[in-house]
């Protein structure tokens, strides 16, 4: 198989108001590519911080980072940047449209990044859309949206450019249960095509969605487990993994 | 009312940067206007101060005709009305006096002995003539210190006799005449009257003046009116003392003029950014302004807020300002008050206080009515629920406008994220163009005095030196011939002035007779053209208004030597010996046909390129063996102009610095306000240095559009500037506006350089944004 995303003792910690707080400790994970995996674990477990240091938003205190079998935790700000572009797409809680451009513009901003040509983008674009069913919306401004549909815009915006992975942070956190779960369905729907999926969630249910469930506690993996066929039994161990942590 | 006020504090704290730029902004301004009205209102201090002390005279009247005309007319002028006293009959001649090796055409005055009760002289140093003194002088102090002449010394006045060793007994300053200045007014000094007429040029002899003072000083108009009733054609002219007052405020007043204009400019700056910054907060404070009126704050407590807030600021910069413009004044008052010997002490003027006051708070309420007015209008419940709206989006799309503009889509992000506030980008504009304009100006004032320097006939100057020959001494032939001699000289003109009178009438003027090499000179003639052959004559305006005449017309007028009809054909701009520009110029064979034996007394020289005025001067005075005096004609621009030099660079350096604060508020506020559009352009893939370029390429294309509209108004203003100037200053050509093409193509360059430094710092802040602070939290 070959494995997108390896961090190897990735560490994070952060100073704050003289108190240290261990983020992420020596954290070794895997994502092989087509994968989905979530990461779950209570509030300020570190799950964001992870998703945060893959997308080269953020660099390590300590270890390393392997996207595409290229080291990325060395790298500077810049070339982070360019890796962004190309190799990962980013969906956040809060939506994060630009709100003086159209949904259209938001979407093909990346691709202009890595300078597309236009009508292509422009294709994408629209298949993207029709994708996720909102092809009638392209014109409008963000601020016109309902929040499952800016979500929606944003998942566009994240795929775009066909990135390596996607990496999703509580993409429901903001939304009412059916829009989530339409986000959800989505995001299967994705992966389904053979994108890698790395989804950050504290909703067991939105976990479920995937193939792979990565607790973390206290900035450290605890568990690791494959979602069979049988959905019930994880479900369980699930539920109690998470009172365990919350 | 109370808690407006406490919401307004905290407003102003949570501001501070803007708070801070906009108080310094605001500071300048005051400071600036309050310089230029101080100055105003106190330039007639040192004046006043002194004319106190001399008693002076509130009105000179010139009076003309034998003594026992000039007698019975004194006594009469005297026994008017309203007079409360007056002087002597005071005598006054012109001519060169020796100083250190040094000669200078001066005025001497006759004086009794005793210090006289009106218009006496103040004395700075030395002492006043006494009983005795007979080969005295007292020297006017300010060409004393010019000279480097003290009491004690001995100067030389040129007489027909050769010439008289005088002892200088004191210093003094009078209110006679206006200040001296080197390049300029001669210097008033005084003689025992007994000594005077000793020493006097023919000229002068049937001319005495008499000085009043008014029991009002504002009355001079009536009393020149009852003088002329009471003496008839004795009285030959007069003098206000505000005239003169006023001459000496002259020396600070050009400056004072730039230094309002500028200042206004500066308060307009400030009061744009004041509006953008409301703007900014009001957005910024969309909820919170919801929320206040949620709680029953009504749309006009909220105006008065954000109104009151700033007006604080206009009156805590206006009180800033002027301090430092009160302490900063004299500095501009030091020139009158040297002149004068008074202490350069501003007058703390409470009219200048309350308008500066007035000023300062008026406009920053003004200019924060419009945007705090859509702060009232802010609707409670969508504010509290879904913040300020978003701004308009534009219908084009992204990358269609980027290939349009052959820009890279990261440019085309800045672009629209300026124009996105057009009121805003509007303000900013405005405040760099207000910029542009004042460096356009600077520029313009600069060249266009460097042109001056070098080609000094622009003012009115046409010759190089200029010699006077007493006729007892040297003959018309050799003073020719020696001039002639030197390798310098090019060309000379001679002139006598006769008195004429106007015909039917008994008013009477001076005219000038010319002859010699007419064509090298060139002679500044307002209308018409320089008269070219015998009976045409060009004519000053005062001759033309008292006379009733135009050019074209013919113009009789009776001489020593006969009646003459002359042509008017131009008219000149000289203003003659009495500054009255009642005189004629006509070619001195127009006397000659009358049969006068007339000799020129004055030689106008021009000299060859790149010869010495001074070494030329020299040795004419030496090959005459000293009886035949030059003067080099001073070129320099008078002292008043070239200090506007300074003082209008300080100023554009000035404006061009709130101009670089009005786009650093812009661009801080677009930065804050637009922090999590930022980020999520890190987020996507904008590296630092592109994020940075959104945000300097708004700047940068308001800081264009600016120099695009600035640059020619900038032009046409420099040019009515010059115009209006040219014309209060008594240039009478049109001031030659001369374009530095260069400066104005490096403008383009230092505005940008202005709006980059400006968006620099927030630009960088934008680039250092750390995406993963601003996503944890909505
Ligand atoms: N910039 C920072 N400065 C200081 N501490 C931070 C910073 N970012 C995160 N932390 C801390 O690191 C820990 C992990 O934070 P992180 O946001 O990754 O948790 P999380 O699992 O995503 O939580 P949540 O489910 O609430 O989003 C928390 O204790 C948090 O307070
Ligand atoms: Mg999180």
């Amino acid at each position: 198989m070959n494995t997108i995303i390896e961090t190897k003792s990735l560490t994070k910690t952060y100073q704050s108001n003289g108190a240290v707080v261990h983020a992420l400790r020596d954290v070794d994970l895997k994502v092989e590519r087509g994968e989905f995996v979530a990461v779950m674990g209570p509030s300020g477990s570190g799950k964001s911080t992870l998703l945060h240091l893959l997308g080269g938003l953020d660099s390590p205190t300590s270890g390393k980072i392997y996207l595409n079998g290229t080291r990325v935790d060395n790298q500077s700000e810049t070339q982070l940047a360019v890796m962004r572009r190309k190799s990962v797409g980013f969906v956040f809680q809060f939506f994060n449209l630009i709100g003086n451009l159209t949904v259209a513009d938001n979407i093909e901003l990346p691709g202009l990044l890595i300078g597309r040509p236009r009508r292509e983008l422009k294709r994408n674009r629209e298949e993207l859309l029709a994708q996720l069913g909102i092809a009638d919306r392209a014109n409008f401004a963000p601020a016109r949206l309902s929040g499952g549909e800016q979500q929606r815009v944003a998942l566009a915006r994240a795929l775009i450019n066909e990135p390596s992975v996607l990496l999703v942070d509580e993409p429901t956190g903001n939304l009412d249960s059916k829009s989530g779960a339409e986000v959800v369905a989505l995001l299967c729907e994705f992966h389904a095509r053979g994108q890698t999926i790395v989804l950050v969630t504290h909703d067991a249910k939105v976990a479920s969605a995937a193939e792979r469930i990565v607790f973390f506690h206290d900035g450290t993996v605890i568990a690791g487990m494959h979602m069979g066929s049988k959905r019930s039994q994880p479900d369980i161990v699930l539920q109690k993994l998470v009172e365990l942590g919350g | 009312m109370l808690a407006i006020w406490r919401q307004a504090k905290a407003d102003l704290l949570t501001r501070c940067v803007q708070s801070v730029l906009i108080l310094l902004t605001v500071i300048g301004a005051a400071t600036l206007i309050t310089i230029g009205l101080t100055t105003t209102s106190s330039a007639r201090r040192p004046f006043e101060r002194v004319f106190e002390a001399a008693n002076g005279a509130h009105i000179w009247i010139t009076l003309r005709g034998s003594e026992e005309d000039i007698r019975d007319a004194a006594a009469k002028l005297a026994a008017l009305p309203g007079v409360e006293a007056s002087t002597d009959i005071r005598r006054i001649t012109i001519g060169e006096l020796f100083m250190s090796g040094e000669h200078e055409t001066l005025y001497l005055e006759g004086i009794s002995l005793e210090l006289p009760q009106v218009a006496r002289p103040v004395m700075t140093a030395g002492r006043y003539f006494t009983t005795g003194d007979t080969n005295a002088i007292i020297l006017d102090k300010n060409m004393a210190r010019e000279r480097n002449v003290s009491v004690g010394d001995t100067v030389e006045f040129v007489t027909p006799q050769g010439r008289k060793p005088l002892c200088v007994v004191g210093l003094a300053i009078n209110v006679e005449k206006g200040v001296y200045s080197p390049s300029g007014g001669r210097s008033l000094n005084f003689v025992p009257e007994s000594l005077l007429p000793t020493l006097m040029q023919k000229l002068t002899q049937d001319y005495g003046q008499v000085g009043l003072r008014l029991y009002d000083e504002d009355s001079v108009r009536t009393i020149w009116q009852a003088a002329q009733v009471a003496a008839g054609n004795v009285t030959y002219d007069y003098k206000d003392w505000r005239d003169v007052r006023d001459s000496t405020g002259n020396l600070a007043r050009i400056n004072t003029v730039f230094l309002l204009v500028f200042g206004l400019f500066a308060m307009l700056s400030a009061g744009f950014i004041i509006a953008a910054t409301i703007g900014g907060t009001v957005l910024a404070q969309y909820r919170a302004i919801g929320l206040l009126k949620a709680i029953g704050f009504t749309g006009r407590q909220i105006t008065l807020l954000f109104v009151a807030e700033n007006m604080l600021l206009g009156l805590l910069g206006g009180v800033i300002g002027l301090i430092g413009g009160l302490a900063a004044s004299p500095l501009a008052l030091q020139p009158i008050a040297e002149a004068l010997n008074a202490p350069p002490v501003p007058v703390i003027d409470p009219v200048v206080v309350g308008l500066v006051l007035c000023g300062t708070v008026g406009l920053t309420a003004i200019f924060s009515l419009w945007p705090a007015r859509q702060a009232s209008r802010v609707p409670p419940v969508q504010a509290i629920r879904f913040g300020p709206e978003m701004p308009q989006v534009w219908p084009s799309q992204l990358a269609q406008l980027a290939a349009r503009l052959k820009l890279s889509a990261v440019l085309v992000l800045g672009l629209k994220d300026t124009y996105a506030r057009p009121g805003r980008a509007v303000l900013t504009t405005l405040s760099v163009g207000l910029g542009v304009l004042a460096v356009v100006f600077a520029l313009g004032l600069t060249v266009t005095l460097d042109r001056f320097i070098a080609d000094p006939s622009l003012f009115g100057v046409v010759y190089d030196a200029s010699f006077r020959r007493n006729h007892d001494y040297v003959s018309d032939a050799e003073a020719r011939s020696a001039m002639a001699a030197r390798p310098e000289f090019r060309a000379f003109y001679g002139d006598v002035w006769n008195t004429v009178r106007l015909s039917g009438t008994e008013t009477t003027f001076f005219a000038g007779f010319l002859e010699g090499d007419l064509e090298a000179f060139d002679f500044d003639i307002t209308a018409g053209r320089m008269f070219q052959s015998p009976n045409e004559a060009v004519a000053g305006e005062g001759l033309l208004r008292m006379a009733g005449k135009s050019v074209g017309d013919e113009l009789s007028v009776g001489t020593a030597s006969g009646p003459l009809v002359l042509k008017i054909v131009g008219v000149t701009s000289l203003t003659g010996l009495d500054n009255s520009s009642r005189i004629f110029l006509a070619s001195m064979d127009t006397l000659r046909q009358l049969g006068s034996d007339a000799e020129p007394l004055i030689y106008r020289v021009n000299l060859r390129e790149d010869s010495d005025a001074k070494t030329f001067v020299m040795a004419v005075e030496k090959d005459t063996d000293g009886l035949l005096l030059g003067e080099v004609v001073d070129h320099t621009p008078p002292r008043e102009i070239l200090l506007l030099r300074p003082v209008v660079a300080g100023l554009a350096l000035a404006l061009s610095l709130i101009a670089l604060m009005s786009v650093l508020n812009s661009v801080l506020m677009g930065v804050r306000e637009r922090v999590r559009d930022l980020a999520t352009f890190k987020a996507v893939g904008l590296t630092p240095g592109q994020v940075m370029s959104t945000v300097l390429v708004g700047a940068v294309a308001l800081a264009l559009v600016a120099i695009v509209v600035g640059l020619p108004v900038g032009v046409v203003f420099t040019y009515g500037a010059f115009v209006g100037l040219a014309r209060w200053q008594g240039f009478t050509r049109a001031m030659p506006f001369v374009v530095n093409w260069l400066g104005l193509a490096l403008v383009p360059f230092g505005m940008l350089l202005v709006a980059a430094l400006g968006a620099a710092l927030p630009a960088r802040w934008a680039a250092r944004i750390k995406v993963v602070d601003l996503l944890r939290y909505e």
